[in-house]
């Protein structure tokens, strides 16, 4: 599998409650738009389904922990509670422990959960993230530039070009090959 | 029957490629294996891509198929080793890439020649501080050669891969624009120093108002076109990304070509080898190997086998191939003691601009260039500034520890405070313990039944005062460039696999306290060589790339010369000159 032909993974019940949660790791507010609108949790679901599927169990079984947990405590899944039990739940994710639970998948979850998160928001959109580039708009970051200048760094980056996926790099070795290096395969 | 060559080198990276075409020049014919691939031009432009190349280290060993297994002392049980090259716990891989160039096409191209005192640390301390200040448990030995045996070689490896820079002592001619503390040089670096990152002028004020002596760092980066490589275009792809430009001066770029040209390399890419073999009469025979692509079973033979892969898999070899009478082999595993401390700038620091190894550092706090007395640090090491290189997906995991990694506050960290963020790193030395070893891991085995390797490692009480120590003073300086919040750490003790390990085939002249001698071939098995950051007896702070390659210049020269090499070769293969 490539990274152009991401696969899924999550049931329906499961992609809503990591869009849920990812939102909450990195939230939408008025200037930049956040998890959600990066599409972070179709990243997660394409990267169990390849590269990461290593981490599939781990995910299954922190999943049904979590459901179970939220079912208890707050009588809903995690994407259904209000505002103030996200944050009760969210703290102890992060914390390692969920109150009354002693289950082994709070440890090492949210690390793994939060890579991901963060992976999903700053990818190139290739994987399936950073939609629109919105998580490099938000953190200031242009993407694949062939190079800078001395005007750029030297006059604190003004002005900030236009992030560019990966996809403009290919365009342009396409059409100026002499612009890269063309000797790293010996076999040609 | 088995194919013969002159030489066989396992590794085609930062020293195998120098071996290869140093012996295929001379007119040996040579067999270079390594487990990784070749890149490709289309490669040129899929760098492009943090999450491939950085995060995932795509292009490094997994823990699935070259397990490493870590503990922190004899009492435990080793258990996978969960670190790597990219942040956090993802991904399972261990340094450095594989295939033609090896790390030298990955890394971040920082190129330093030790200083003269790095070679002589044991009687430099017992000068300095009396016998006492070496730390009980170590094994600190003077190496049996010192910088001006060196430095020839190490003009070499700059001028002939192209390594940038400014000098700041030629014999003995002090420069104030290069490192004030630089052990003096015959020449001048062969590229001049490329563009420091935005902040450097910052750096440099700040370190002058503290009485401290900035420099722009040498880096094996061009600064200027030449032949079919450009100059580095600063793109910021850099550290853990292939060069689009053919502007970082790898072996892969440099000198496998000229191997090649040469029609004496035959180069096999894609293969795991499992032994060396050794003769009836204990000299070195050859290797075997084998290709997983379709099971094959392969070996050759040759007079002079050099193991020339990261220290890890020299250190794995060298086992698996019973190679350890002495009981030396493993022993003394150590790595660099990094400390991170970073603060925001008022203005957007553009640290994704620019090669990280395009900065600078100071040299203050190195080796010899602060009286550490009093201080319970024996030896110290340089600051390194990081204003270039990091991508955001790094940078998103730097912020401060006790910040929430979630919410509005994290989204505030994303948005305000990568782009206001500088760092400095201080590379502080271990020294060989008695306590931190490699051995083979008794239970686990890669998937085609070879033993994993086993790390027991853990900081000792030097690494922990120095890093307390060096701490505040990264932070004066960070303050001093005009940092606008105090500035934080992050702890680098988790890890227990870096970029920079060295030891477990230590040399030494004393066959009872090392493992090759100081042409580094083995005590046990002549015609056997172990080359790279395991054959260091100490290592100073600098990253250690400029003195492997400088160690494979010389000892290609040793095998080519008439005096030594020729005639083993000769003799054994029983073919003329």
């Amino acid at each position: 599998m490539t990274e152009d032909e991401l696969g899924t993974f999550f049931t329906p019940e499961q992609h809503a409650t990591v869009a849920a949660l990812v939102a909450d790791i990195i939230p939408s507010d008025d200037e930049h738009p956040g998890a959600r609108e990066a599409g972070v949790v179709d990243f997660i679901d394409g990267a169990l389904a390849g590269h990461d599927a290593a981490w599939q169990p781990a995910y299954t079984v922190a999943l049904t922990g979590l459901a179970d947990y939220c079912l208890a405590e707050f009588g809903g899944t995690y994407e259904t509670l209000a505002d103030d039990a996200r944050g009760v739940v969210l703290a102890g994710l992060s914390a390692g422990e969920l109150n009354g639970t002693d289950a082994t998948w709070t440890k090492g979850f949210f690390g793994v959960l939060w890579q991901h998160t963060v992976q999903g928001f700053l990818c190139d959109p290739v994987y399936g993230g950073n939609k629109d580039m919105v998580g490099w708009k938000a953190v200031g970051f242009p993407g694949a530039q062939y190079g800078y200048g001395p005007e750029f760094q030297y006059g604190r980056g003004t002005p900030l070009p236009m992030p560019v996926p990966r996809e403009a790099m290919k365009k342009l070795a396409e059409e100026h090959p002499e612009k890269f290096f063309n000797a790293y395969s010996y076999s040609n | 029957m088995a194919k013969k060559y002159d030489a066989i080198i396992v590794g085609m990276g930062a020293s195998g490629g120098v071996l290869a075409r140093e012996l295929t020049r001379a007119g040996m014919k040579v067999l270079g294996l390594d487990k990784g691939h070749e890149l490709e031009f289309d490669d040129t432009w899929k760098k492009f891509d943090e999450l491939g190349w950085s995060s995932r280290a795509q292009h490094s060993p997994r823990m699935t198929t070259d397990p490493i297994t870590w503990r922190d002392n004899d009492a435990d049980e080793a258990v996978i080793a969960p670190w790597a090259v990219g942040p956090m716990l993802n991904p399972f891989c261990i340094p450095p890439s594989l295939g033609p160039g090896g790390g030298s096409w990955h890394y971040a191209a920082w190129h330093f020649r030790q200083a003269a005192e790095d070679f002589t640390m044991r009687s430099t301390i017992t000068e300095r501080f009396g016998k006492d200040a070496l730390p009980e448990g170590s094994n600190i030995q003077d190496w049996p050669f010192g910088y001006k045996e060196l430095e020839p070689y190490y003009e070499r490896i700059e001028y002939e891969i192209g390594v940038s820079g400014k000098a700041g002592n030629i014999n003995g001619a002090i420069d104030p624009r290069g490192n004030v503390f630089e052990t003096p040089r015959r020449s001048e670096f062969a590229y001049p120093a490329l563009r420091p990152g935005a902040l450097y002028g910052k750096f440099k004020e700040g370190a002058e108002s503290l009485g401290l002596h900035a420099y722009q760092t040498p880096t094996a980066i061009i600064s200027r076109d030449t032949g079919e490589r450009k100059a580095c275009t600063y793109c910021g792809f850099c550290r853990d990304f292939l060069c689009h430009v053919g502007a970082k001066s790898s072996t892969h770029v440099q000198l496998i070509p000229d191997a090649l040209r040469t029609g004496n390399l035959d180069m096999q890419l894609g293969v795991r080898v499992q032994k060396v073999n050794i003769g009836a009469d204990g000299r070195a025979k050859g290797v075997s190997w084998i290709t997983p692509e379709d099971g094959g079973e392969h070996e050759a033979e040759a007079p002079l086998v050099i193991l020339a892969a990261y220290v890890l898999e020299n250190v794995r070899l060298l086992l698996a191939s019973g190679i350890n009478d002495n009981g030396q082999t493993g022993k003394y595993y150590y790595m660099h003691n990094y400390d991170w401390s970073a603060t925001l700038m008022e203005e957007d620091s553009l640290l994704y601009a620019g090669p990280a190894a395009a900065g600078g550092a100071l040299d203050d706090y190195n080796a010899v260039n602060y009286d550490w007395s009093g201080t319970g640090i024996a030896w110290g090491g340089p600051f390194v500034l990081f204003n270039g290189d990091i991508q955001p997906t790094e940078g998103a995991g730097m912020q401060p520890g006790d910040e929430m990694r979630y919410g509005p506050q994290f989204k505030k960290w994303l948005t305000d405070g990568y782009r206001r963020m500088v760092g400095m790193v201080s590379i502080g030395v271990q020294f060989p313990m008695e306590q931190n070893y490699l051995d083979l891991d008794p239970t686990r085995k890669d998937p085609w039944g070879e033993p994993a390797l086993r790390i027991t490692h853990s900081w000792t009480k030097h690494e922990l005062t120095y890093s307390s120590w060096i701490q505040p003073k990264l932070g004066e300086v960070l303050t001093a460039m005009g940092g606008t919040v105090a500035p934080w750490s992050l702890s680098m003790k988790p890890l227990h696999i870096t970029t920079h390990d060295h030891g477990g085939h230590i040399l030494g002249d004393d066959p009872a306290r090392s493992v090759v001698d100081a042409n580094l071939q083995s005590h046990q098995v002549p015609g056997l060589y172990a080359l790279g950051g395991g054959s260091f007896p100490t290592v100073g702070g600098y990253n250690p790339t400029a003195t492997i390659q400088a160690l494979a210049f010389r000892l290609a020269e040793h095998l080519t010369s008439a005096q030594t090499g020729w005639s083993l070769w000769e003799d054994s293969s029983g073919r003329a000159a």
